[in-house]
């Protein structure tokens, strides 16, 4: 049941590097960006998460990594309710965020999603120009003259690294760049609305080891100023870009905890499976 | 039940020597069908090109005799020599136009609420429905458009009339319920079908991981759908109007007699009485008694036959761009 990447990482997984040492504070000192407790999830009758608590660190790169399947993509899914599109999808329990409780009812769902952005698997550019790109969520959340957006949208592609590949290309589609790109321009997209908190689901599943390489790094960059969750199954990523790593299995958050400890110092036997590789 | 393959072997005998004979009967099964879909496609070919020389053919004397004076001549009247196609041509493009403007918001609302909005088995009922509202005969609509919106046009058009609006040119004369607008309404119902089925299609092509993104932006359904779906789909729904209006142009034989069969003028308003190119075809062909009044009517023919391509070819255009842009092969 084990993917076979996974397998891969199997001969590689003693030599992984973690390299976030230095920010490795200690674990529960820092302040929480998101606290999720006691998350449920279903999709219809069947239920896909069960009972999870987890952690979220302000300004902190947060890994989520699991077998295909374990509930990542749902996990994550839940902090900007974007599962709410679907009507037979439900979360129950508590996603604790500035002091409210997101899933309760009253949220303000349109800022709540400017608040928390997301990046997918897929690029996912609109199908307008790489200005109007950047520019959709500050026009659909800001007011702001018709030089303010230009500046804010040449900021937003300067944080995602992506200004001087595309400056001279703000008039094309955005569908016209390459797949790295377009994933970038999915980053700059979301930063462009000011969040706080960025969701990227496997952003690098789809795209070439160059491109990952570069978005590896953006994620360094960015994470001096954003609380970022990354979901990913490529576990040598995992300890490349996070302070913290989080395992699933089957709907359950086996362990948590920063990156360092539970790549080096697994507490549990499926934690340490998994990293190895020694997975049934 | 027996299968296909059980008949083939027991027809030949059963056991081995059946089946190996029918493997190689196999073998040139695929470079048959192959030629055959190439024959089919040049079938095809050859019969626009044959149609197009017939028309072109029979209205050559037409052509040679009056030159480009049909094209600026109002009047359709034989008897004194007048040949003018500016009444039928007037007519079929105000028909189309009426028919679209109604239509095209309709059939895009419509399919909007199908993709977004309605719960999916209602959806895909009311779907299917449409699309069998697409399959109805022309003909039973026109009969419809008499019996029906004709009756209800005349207690409606002195209301029209006493509002407003009536002040307006566009509504004057007399409101007998027969003229260009029941012709639109008719026109429009017939066409509806077509663009909502085939823009709720391309509608439903736009990725769903697109629309995510949208909303993760912040966006309400309706921002989604009008910058983000609305635009992903922009070509396929020209290509789809563009389809309605071929079909709208040259479909106006079934509104034949709901525009009321006035040749010789140009409509005065909404609620007059004209004529289209299928229409005047219909009409007056059984007059037609001179040769060069045949010929006349098969020119009007064959610039409708020229129009209604151009448009296929526009609406054929776009449906492909929509394609590479949703990188869809639908
Ligand atoms: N749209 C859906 N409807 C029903 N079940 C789903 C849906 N999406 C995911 N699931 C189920 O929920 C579980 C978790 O899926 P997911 O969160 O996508 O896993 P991961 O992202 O870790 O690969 C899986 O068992 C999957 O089959
Ligand atoms: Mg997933």
């Amino acid at each position: 049941m084990t993917e076979t990447t996974t397998d891969r990482s199997a001969a590689v997984a003693p030599r992984i590097e973690v390299a976030t040492g230095q920010r490795a504070v200690e674990f529960d000192a820092l302040p929480s960006k998101l606290s999720v407790r006691g998350l449920d999830f279903f999709y219809g009758k069947e239920q896909a998460l069960f009972g999870n608590t987890l952690e979220i660190k302000e300004k902190r790169v947060t890994a989520i990594i699991g077998p295909s399947g374990c509930g990542k993509s749902t996990h994550i899914r839940t902090f900007n309710r974007i599962y709410e599109l679907y009507r037979n999808q439900r979360a129950t329990g508590e996603i604790w965020f500035d002091g409210r409780n997101i899933l309760a009812s009253g949220t303000d769902l349109l800022d709540l999603r400017r608040r928390i952005g997301m990046i997918f698997q897929k690029p996912s550019p609109f199908p307008m120009t790489v200005f109007d790109n950047i520019a959709y969520g500050l026009r659909l959340h800001f007011k702001l003259s018709r030089s303010e957006l230009a500046d804010h949208v040449e900021d937003a592609l300067k944080r995602a690294a992506l200004w001087d590949e595309v400056k001279h290309k703000l008039k094309e589609p955005g569908l016209a760049l390459s797949g790295g790109q377009q994933q970038r321009l999915s980053i700059a997209r979301a930063i462009a609305a000011e969040p706080e908190v960025i969701l990227m689901d496997e952003p690098c599943s789809a795209i070439d080891p160059v491109a990952t390489a570069k978005i590896e790094e953006l994620i360094a960059q960015l994470s001096s100023a954003y609380t970022i969750v990354i979901v990913t199954h490529n576990m040598q990523q995992a300890a490349r870009v996070s302070d913290y790593t989080a395992f699933f299995f089957e709907g359950r958050i086996v362990e948590a905890g920063l990156t360092t400890q539970i790549f080096e110092n697994p507490q549990r036997k499926q934690t340490e499976d998994y990293i190895t590789g020694r997975f049934s | 039940m027996r299968t296909r393959e059980a008949d083939i072997a027991g027809a030949s005998g059963g056991g081995r020597a059946g089946a190996r004979l029918r493997r190689s009967h196999l073998k040139l099964a695929d470079p048959a069908f192959r030629w055959l879909t190439i024959l089919c496609a040049a079938a095809v070919a050859l019969a626009m090109i044959a149609l197009t020389g017939v028309l072109v053919g029979n209205s050559w004397l037409a052509i040679t005799k009056l030159g480009l004076k049909p094209l600026h001549t109002v009047a359709w009247a034989p008897s004194i020599g007048s040949y003018g196609a500016l009444s039928s041509l007037f007519g079929t493009f105000v028909t189309t136009l009426i028919a679209m403007v109604i239509a095209v918001p309709l059939a895009l609302a419509v399919a909007l609420l199908l993709v977004e909005l309605v719960h999916p088995v209602l959806s895909r009922v009311i779907g299917t429905t449409i699309e069998m509202l697409a399959a109805i005969p022309s003909i039973i609509f026109g009969m419809w458009g008499i019996f029906v919106v004709v009756p209800i046009l005349q207690k409606v058009e002195p209301w029209i009339q006493s509002t407003p609006l009536g002040r307006l040119g566009l509504f004057s004369g007399p409101p007998i319920g027969i003229g260009i607008l029941p012709a639109g309404i008719i026109l429009a119902l017939m066409v509806l079908p077509f663009i909502t089925a085939v823009s709720r299609d391309v509608l439903g092509m736009v990725p769903t991981v697109v629309k995510e993104a949208g909303f993760g932006m912040g966006s309400t359904t309706f921002e989604v759908t009008r910058r983000i779906s609305f635009r992903y789909a922009l070509s396929g729904i020209a290509g789809a109007v563009f389809l309605g209006l071929g079909r709208a142009l040259g479909e106006t034989m079934a509104v034949a007699f709901l525009l009321g069969g006035v040749f010789d003028r140009l409509p005065h308003s909404l609620l007059d009485q004209g004529t289209s190119i299928s229409a005047t075809i219909a009409l007056q062909f059984g007059e037609a008694t001179k040769p060069l009044d045949v010929s006349a009517l098969i020119e009007l023919g064959l610039i409708l036959f020229l129009i209604t391509m151009v448009f296929q070819l526009v609406a054929q255009v776009w449906l492909a761009r929509a394609r590479r842009m949703t990188g869809s092969r639908a």
